[in-house]
């Protein structure tokens, strides 16, 4: 029989596992680098991993659409994950009702600064309506944002981009710029991590500790509410 | 663990039904969320398979996201159009949103302990 090497590496690529394996072994690349390198801001495991994953597909000829088929076991996870949630919640529940009113109020006017901002300086730089709207969904997990930007009229992946770009960013210098402005209570780091990077900073925020964490998954769910509830509401009352 | 899991789920599931039901805006694992946080404030304590699981889970809590992540090499084409706002919007409302956040919580919540 005839031995044809070349089948090897098209059955690989092709396998139901390996968009799993790659993931796992990029992401654990990412953390060992990460710890290598003593906490290097920008070799954040997820930033790492999803460079050389965008790499690797593109090296390989890989189309996004058959990764994510191939990962889509570890996509699903995140909805349990997020269930999950609830457990630092509860843990940290006496301390979120004390604050329950000043959270609300930095909620509105953090959020809309957020949103505000973003969506402000892309007009002033003369870029398309479409962009603008896009950025009005940036700082909420995809689900919301993409139900939201559909309803206000700009591109549903766009907006997943700008998501997907603020989270990895926050998780970056968000630790960092807290502490340089003095930002010291666990609560109010937690908080600004989730208003401004939702699941990727919660995720963040609870390697920090765990009062971090459960403030920064309030934040998430609150922002996500808040926009999913308050933008098509406000982008109406600026276009009309 | 796996008792933790199946828990979990379940909560996800009924936050996708109500969702459903109720035509919500929100994500059915958002609300699950909500709900699984209610049950737990009436049980009022966390059942210790529940603790386990959730702290064995949520640490690889970013590596669950990858998938998605990875996504934004596909919008390239969207994204070149407006390249130069869309960095400098989004670095700006980076640095905005920390800060005014950050900042306002952190002096209500100095206000409240003096």
């Amino acid at each position: 029989m005839e031995i044809d090497w070349s089948l090897a590496w098209p059955a690989i690529k092709s396998s139901p596992v390996f968009g799993v394996g790659i993931t796992l072994l990029c992401y654990e690349f990412g953390r060992w680098l990460h710890l290598r390198t003593g906490g290097f801001a920008l070799f954040q495991p997820i930033l790492v991993s999803v460079a050389m994953i965008g790499a690797f597909l593109m090296w390989a000829e890989v189309p996004y659409d058959e990764y994510f088929k191939q990962s889509l076991s570890l996509h699903l996870f995140l909805g349990p994950i997020t269930v999950a949630l609830a457990i630092p919640l509860y843990a940290n529940i006496k301390r979120i009702r004390q604050l329950f009113g000043p959270v609300i109020l930095t909620l509105l006017v953090g959020g809309s600064a957020s949103v505000g901002s973003a969506m402000l300086v892309v007009w002033l730089m003369g870029g398309a309506d479409e962009t603008i709207l896009s950025m009005g969904a940036k700082s909420v997990t995809t689900p919301i944002a993409i139900s939201v930007t559909e309803k206000i009229g700009g591109y549903p992946a766009l907006a997943v981009a700008f998501v997907i770009a603020i989270g990895i960013m926050g998780v970056a210098i968000g630790p960092w710029f807290l502490k340089l402005i003095g930002v010291t209570e666990p609560s109010a780091r937690g908080f600004a991590l989730g208003v401004t990077s939702h699941a990727l900073g919660t995720a963040k925020a609870l390697e920090i500790d765990e009062q971090t964490g459960a403030f920064s998954a309030l934040a998430m769910g609150l922002m996500g509410i808040a926009t999913a509830l308050l933008l098509p509401w406000m982008v109406h009352l600026f276009t009309a | 663990m796996i008792r933790g899991v199946c828990i979990l789920i379940l909560f996800q599931l009924l936050g996708e039904a109500a969702v459903s039901v109720f035509q919500l805006f929100v994500p059915g694992q958002v609300l699950g969320m909500v709900l699984l946080l209610f049950a737990l404030m009436i049980w009022q304590s966390v059942p210790d398979f529940m603790l386990r699981t959730s702290r064995n889970l949520l640490p690889y809590l970013p590596m669950f996201l990858v998938p998605v992540c990875v996504g934004i090499f596909e919008y390239w084409d969207l994204i070149q159009r407006d390249l130069a706002a869309i960095i400098v919007a989004l670095v700006v409302s980076l640095f905005v949103s920390l800060a005014v956040t950050g900042l306002m919580l952190n002096s209500f919540v100095k206000a409240r302990r003096a």
